[in-house]
């Protein structure tokens, strides 16, 4: 999917793709064109409580380590439905001006409640390096739901992504345009 | 209050006792944190948000608490079983919720085991009918109005969302230690915890709830031709034989009948140990009916069941010389949710046509038994309840 008003060099441009799904892995991703030099995109990405909150279901990140480094401890709390509830995981990778990878697992377990992980990266626009840049999300997991219909697994899973891409081209438009 | 103790933010085990050197900060805490030594979650010492901190109630402070539980309790159940009309859905599901969410609310991590919890559940409802009968004595309501069966059903009805209840009232908990509330916040949940099956009730006062008619329907054989097990049930006065082990042990037990049934309009007055019943033939067709309406009922069980009325249909039986007798019985159902207790109804009600009818059976078999071509008396038959 791509969004359509992206005529202009300062707008946004996202795409995300969460065709290929073979149960019971999970694999999205989402693109996202920015009209700012990788540098300003890095500042944004690596504040980790700001950028993983940009997410529909994050309500909360907190670190239980300082400072922050791969193999930090995190704790994500989660909002659903009015419930809100804390999952766990690590940075499990951290390079420092190009990307970093996040887990996000279940309190009951690591193979429990839709274990999944964030390869966050980002890299400069091949024609406008610097002025523009690429912020890629590659959301990857196993689910876990085995009695939620395939339909509806497809549906929830495409939804939260959409809304995930707007969120983030809307706060990327509110920085950078 | 007692001072506070530290849990992980993931398994909810305590991390390391608290340390009184420290003050506010858990023990073994390094400079650039620790891991929970059960599920190897980081948390930083210095970092309240990376754990979870769980004040524990003083003693003093947690038998102030039972009692206020018991007060609260116990009145509830005395105004919903004495005042009200019938036992609701705020008795049976609101009351047991809510106590198991006041003691779950006012719990730790580090729980009690579920043989403690049964225990305390045990003493709870016990506080609750002490503090009941406490209560009606001193506003002279004369009894928590309902008997030892009623209780003990209730006892049993209350297990499961009780223990619901303290599930839920846990998990409050945790989610109020997670945001850090105080404890004027904790206190007023506490304090809703208590109020509210009294909100629970008078809301399911004000839907208004329509006439809920059932029946409960009863067959037996009599080893008899039809004319005389029709004079049984029309001249039957007296029961002899032993009642059953419900009726024994609880429930009110029929003695006999005084009055007539002969034509339509006679009354006749069933005696039972604790109280009677009249009632008011209104249907009579020889050999084949006698339908009555129940005008005056006082069996001690007069806000669970309202009575109304009932009949005997008599037709021939599934052998030669044989009569089935059909005791039907209609009742206003009372307490509620009727899932739950249509089946003490249904029981207490099958006990008691058991038992009449076993009375007429002996005394319609009984001048046959002289005679050599009698057959052998057959057990009561097959009985059925269903709604209106």
């Amino acid at each position: 999917m791509e969004n359509n008003d992206c005529a202009a060099g300062l707008v946004v441009r996202s795409r995300m793709d969460c065709a290929k799904q073979a149960w019971p892995s999970v694999r999205l991703s989402m693109e996202l064109e920015a009209p700012v030099s990788k540098e300003r995109l890095w500042e944004f990405v690596s504040d980790l409580r700001s950028f993983l909150t940009t997410d529909p279901y994050h309500r909360r990140v907190l670190a239980m380590r300082r400072p922050i480094c791969a193999g930090t401890h995190l704790a994500i709390e989660h909002g659903l439905l009015g419930f809100s509830f804390f999952r766990f995981g690590r940075l499990l990778r951290w390079q420092e001006g190009s990307g970093y990878s996040v887990s996000d697992l279940s309190a009951r377990g690591c193979r429990q409640g839709f274990p999944h992980v964030f390869n966050v990266s980002i890299e400069p626009d091949a024609e406008f390096p610097r002025d523009r840049s690429k912020l890629r999300i590659e959301v990857k997991g196993r689910w876990t739901a085995g009695m939620v219909p395939t339909v509806l697994r497809r549906w929830w899973l495409k939804f939260t992504c959409r809304w995930h891409l707007r969120l983030l081209r809307r706060k990327l438009e509110e920085m950078y345009t | 209050m007692s001072g506070p103790s530290y849990y992980c933010l993931q398994c909810y085990k305590e991390l390391i006792p608290a340390s009184s050197v420290q003050g506010q900060l858990p023990e073994g805490g390094q400079a650039g944190g620790d891991n929970c030594p059960h599920c190897g979650l980081q948390y930083n010492p210095e970092d309240e948000q990376t754990f979870v901190s769980f004040d524990i109630l003083s003693p003093w402070a947690s038998y102030l608490l039972a009692f206020m539980g018991c007060l609260f309790g116990g009145g509830f159940f005395l105004l919903s079983t004495n005042a009200n009309e019938g036992v609701g859905w705020a008795l049976v599901l609101g009351l047991p919720i809510c106590a198991g969410a006041v003691l779950g609310y006012s719990s730790s991590p580090r729980r009690f085991r579920f043989w403690r919890k049964m225990i305390v559940a045990l003493l709870l409802g016990s506080g609750f009918l002490i503090m009941a009968s406490l209560l009606a004595n001193f506003f002279s309501l004369g009894g928590v109005g309902m008997g030892i069966f009623c209780l003990v059903m209730l006892g049993l009805v209350f297990i499961l969302p009780f223990f619901f209840g303290d599930w839920l009232g846990y998990m409050i908990r945790r989610r109020d230690e997670r945001k850090q509330r105080g404890w004027p916040w904790k206190g007023m949940k506490i304090v809703i915890f208590l109020l509210l099956p009294f909100g629970l009730d008078a809301v399911e006062r004000l839907v208004p709830r329509a006439e809920d008619l059932a029946f409960v329907e009863t067959q037996a054989v009599f080893s008899a031709p039809l004319e005389r097990s029709w004079d049984s049930i029309v001249f039957y006065e007296q029961i002899e034989h032993e009642p059953p082990f419900l009726l024994r042990l609880a429930l009110p037990r029929p003695v006999g009948t005084t009055g007539g049934k002969a034509e339509v309009g006679d009354t006749s007055r069933c005696v039972y140990e604790n109280g009677y019943l009249v009632k008011k033939v209104t249907r009579r067709e020889e050999g084949s009916l006698l339908g009555f309406r129940v005008i005056e009922q006082k069996l001690h069980f007069e806000h669970d069941l309202d009575l109304r009325e009932g009949s005997f249909r008599i037709e021939p039986g599934p052998g030669p010389g044989t009569t089935l007798v059909t005791l039907t019985t209609t009742y206003r159902r009372l307490t509620y949710p009727a899932f739950i207790w249509q089946p003490a109804e249904t029981l207490i009600l099958h006990t008691l046509h058991g038992h009449v009818l076993e009375g007429m059976r002996a005394n319609a078999e009984r001048e046959l038994a002289v005679d050599p071509a009698a057959a052998a008396p057959e057990r009561i038959g097959r009985a059925r309840s269903m709604e209106r």
